[in-house]
């Protein structure tokens, strides 16, 4: 198993320019320009083999996309190494290009007024692939996608689903050895997501393509990713199996109930850790296996209005997992 | 009051897209300049006097007719056309207890007054450098009844431009009737050169039209070629035109409402 | 180099397509290109009704240098007007980053995903008044060959201009009027190179590129050119056309250094 992607030591930082308000500010600005330095990656390094799927998991603003855009060569890194495909990326070689695909979010190349098969042509002028590869890479994908019949129809007519579709064929023609896959079900409903889901997995399997998704959802990664990092704050806090990940931070449940009448904290304190305690809400975090249990006797004991049970949020386990590394 | 409130908003608005309306103004500027250019030489190689024009009241001209226009003529019409009716915003107004001619109105003002702005920076840098090109009235009688005609003029451009915006309602493109319209403006208001220096009977048509009211006047007012008489009179036919144009705005939004809440867009 | 000329005329095959889609669209492309084409004729025939000789020009070669400036901003819509119109919606809302993806040169993908046939009404019509107007002299074969050439040339400089401000659109992002005011500065072509003489040297060595474009070419065909002034043509579209690449390269990586 050959690693593709090899970063080293990656730092990226920004120069924010500091002003002070008002007219004032603005002439103090002409004088003596201020700066702060925001660090949006602070020393990462990883590798990634051929054909792993890995997820990049972590709250909005960590860091995630950014490090996607170095990947790509979309950014130039302010230090380190970054290798992919032996290609330093931000160089953006023709033939390094031709070898990886982008796919960021609801960013759209298919010509609106066009059948989707003509962008699909316009791509395989771009990407120089061959007429063999082209036909049998197509009829791969729709068949995979299920869009025989709206690839002729004009991109304007179809429903978002195909068309989302469309996109990803699309970005895939040229059949890419590293995808990179920005936020992919950002926006779309439950079933569009499963099926999103489902068609990258299916297409990692096929074709051993090496695949890095990035997500704030923690559903895309466990449906995905053997392999996750989790970032925030611009900096690695694991790297490793997704598995390992849930047994040690996933072990809880939080429960947040709204009450009829005015209860005391103490009441419900011997049931889990009080997270939140705001009449009428309160949300308390309990044991996984015991979440069914204690929600029945909740339910029981207390005149409750409304009760929400959910997996503590992927927020809660990497703020988890930073303050631990800070002890 | 709510109206005032709307027009600060929009000032606010106006002063954050400084730059951008710096480019307006530029954008303005440019035609007006190449034009005063070609006069100089045309006057030139006449001997400096072209029907009355000399270099100085041309110059005057093309000064004026660079600052007026930028404060007068409004862009409101791609507004309505493009974004309330056809994209369907309007219904926003609809629902609303203002008058939308008022709406648009106190939206549009503030961006005239930053073009009307900088237009007074440039006049006084020119009073201060190029005092001799420029031929402006002295008379504080003329000069007041200019600035009412110059307000006049906004008031009738602003509420042509809402008539061709609710063009919209009927027209799937609208845009190639405004430009239709952009195009006779150009040549009868007086933005491509002084009326008076028209092909005498395409002048004699431009008069009987509303647009030479809109800028052509305003600026010949200015300059103190008139006298008083022929100052109301200016007045008067801007009234005129005005109550006509208030008039078929009414009938346009009447009918056009009625067809756009019947059918939607 | 036949890669890009496949991709090319693929993109020319779907904007032509793409025409046919929005019928009133069309049509209303073609009438704006008519307006404004007739526009430019009268309006040079309206200013000169009380003058015959403006800058050494008579009306027949100002009407002439107008049909010209239709021809090369007629070719110079066709090509690449609607692209330069995109520019600022692409960078502002980030697909310069799909474009930066993809295997090809991104000045290429920038200048020439839009052509606009409905220009060619405008070079037709420019052609028509030019073919009328030299009818009492027309021009040599090779003089016809030669004004090509400068045509292209022309077409060239004038797209560097453009290039060159639109560019500044990556670090100013909410100056999208500045198409409007590159239309504008287009119009000081419409009028003869020595008209601008009279300004001082600093307002006309900035204008001279703009001036020079169909001035140039339209002496050609009137034999009132000089060999000097092809020099100061063909080495002054070179020089801008580097400047505007390096610039543009220049941006791009002010872009991927900066944007997040």
């Amino acid at each position: 198993m050959s690693s593709i992607i090899q970063v080293n030591n990656l730092f990226k930082t920004y120069k924010i320019y500091k002003k002070d308000p008002g007219f004032k500010g603005s002439l103090k600005a002409l004088v003596n320009r201020q700066y702060e330095e925001l660090h949006a990656i602070k020393n990462i390094s990883f590798t990634i083999n051929q054909g792993e799927l890995v997820g990049f998991i972590g709250p909005n603003g960590a860091g995630k996309t950014t490090t996607l855009k170095c990947l790509s060569g979309l950014l130039y890194p302010s230090s380190g190494k970054v290798s992919v495909l032996g290609y330093t990326p931000f160089e953006r070689k023709s033939a390094f290009l031709k070898q990886i695909s982008l796919v960021m979010g609801q960013k759209n190349q298919l010509w609106w007024d066009l059948p989707a098969v003509d962008t699909f042509l316009l791509n395989k002028e771009i990407y120089e692939i061959s007429d063999e590869h082209y036909k049998k890479t197509l009829n791969d994908l729709v068949d995979l996608l299920d869009v025989k019949d709206v690839i002729n129809n004009q991109v304007r007519k179809l429903s978002l689903g195909q068309r989302m579709k469309c996109e990803l064929i699309a970005a895939l023609l040229h059949s890419p050895k590293v995808l990179f896959l920005d936020e992919p079900t950002i926006g779309l409903d439950v079933v569009m997501q499963k099926k999103l889901r489902d068609f990258i997995k299916e297409y990692n399997n096929k074709y051993g393509s090496t695949i890095i998704l990035t997500s704030h959802y923690m559903e895309d990664v466990r449906q995905l990713c053997k392999r996750v990092l989790v970032i925030d704050r611009g900096e690695l806090l694991f790297d490793g199996k997704l598995q390992d990940l849930i047994k040690e931070y996933n072990r809880y449940k939080l429960i947040t109930i709204i009450f009829e009448k005015e209860i005391k904290k103490k009441d419900i304190s011997k049931f889990g850790e009080i997270k939140e305690f705001e009449l009428p809400k309160a949300v308390l975090s309990v044991k996984r296996e015991e979440s069914s249990v204690i929600t029945s006797k909740l339910l029981a004991d207390f005149p409750i209005a409304d009760l929400n049970i959910e997996d503590v949020g992927i927020e809660d386990i990497v703020r988890d997992i930073f303050l631990k590394k800070r002890k | 009051m709510r109206y005032w409130k709307i027009f600060l908003l929009n000032c606010q608005t106006v002063m954050t897209e400084r730059a951008k309306s710096f480019v307006w103004f530029l954008v303005a500027l440019i035609p007006t300049s190449v034009l005063y250019l070609y006069w100089r030489g045309a006057l030139i190689s006449n001997g400096g006097n072209i029907s009355g024009w000399t270099i100085s009241t041309i110059s005057t001209y093309y000064l004026m007719l660079a600052i007026l226009y930028s404060f007068i003529m409004a862009h409101i019409e791609t507004s309505v056309a493009r974004e309330d009716i056809q994209q369907g915003e309007l219904t926003k107004f609809l629902v609303k207890p203002f008058s939308y001619y008022l709406l648009k109105f106190f939206a549009e003002t503030p961006w005239r007054m930053l073009e009307g702005f900088y237009g007074i920076v440039i006049l006084l840098l020119f009073t201060l450098f190029f005092k001799n090109l420029l031929v402006i009235t002295a008379d504080p009688i003329i000069f007041l009844l200019s600035l009412i005609i110059i307000i006049l003029a906004y008031i009738l451009s602003f509420t042509f431009k809402m008539i061709l915006g609710l063009s919209a309602f009927w027209l799937t493109d609208a845009r190639g009737f405004h430009q239709l319209f952009d195009a006779i403006i150009i040549i009868s208001a007086g933005l491509l050169l002084p009326l008076s220096l028209l092909p005498d009977f395409l002048a004699q048509i431009t008069y009987r039209l509303p647009f030479a009211y809109m800028v052509y006047f305003p600026i010949i007012s200015l300059q103190g070629t008139q006298n008083l008489q022929q100052l109301i009179y200016i007045i008067m036919m801007q009234l005129i035109w005005i109550s006509i144009m208030a008039y078929l705005y009414s009938v346009a939004w009447k009918k056009g409402v009625g067809k756009f809440t019947g059918i939607g867009q | 180099m036949k890669r890009y000329f496949k991709i090319y005329t693929t993109l020319l095959g779907m904007n032509f397509q793409t025409l046919t889609t929005y019928r009133a669209n069309f049509i209303n492309s073609i009438i704006s290109s008519i307006l404004w084409g007739s526009m430019t004729f009268i309006t040079i025939f309206i200013l000169t009704t009380r003058t015959n000789n403006v800058y050494g020009w008579t009306r027949e070669e100002l009407l002439l240098l107008t049909a010209i400036y239709n021809i090369i901003i007629g070719a110079f819509h066709m090509v690449f007007s609607k692209n330069f119109e995109r520019f600022s919606e692409i960078i502002h809302f980030g697909r310069l980053d799909g474009l930066l993806m993809k295997p090809v040169d991104p000045q290429f993908l920038m200048s020439f995903w839009f052509f606009n046939y409905t220009s060619l009404f405008r070079i037709i019509a420019g052609v028509v008044f030019a073919v009328l107007l030299l009818n009492s002299q027309p021009p040599s074969l090779l003089s016809l060959a030669l004004f090509a050439v400068l045509g292209l040339v022309g077409i060239a400089l004038m797209y560097s201009i453009w290039y060159m401000i639109s560019t500044l659109i990556i670090k100013f992002t909410n100056l999208s009027n500045i198409i409007d005011l590159l239309y504008q500065v287009n119009g000081f072509a419409r009028f003869p190179q020595e008209m601008f003489r009279q300004l001082n040297v600093f307002a006309f060595s900035f204008l001279l590129p703009i001036t020079i474009v169909v001035t140039v070419p339209t002496k050609l065909l009137i034999s009132k050119a000089t060999f000097a002034d092809f020099i100061l043509f063909l080495g002054t579209s070179v020089i801008f056309f580097i400047c505007a690449r390096m610039f543009w390269k220049f941006s791009l990586r002010y872009y991927t250094s900066a944007s997040g």
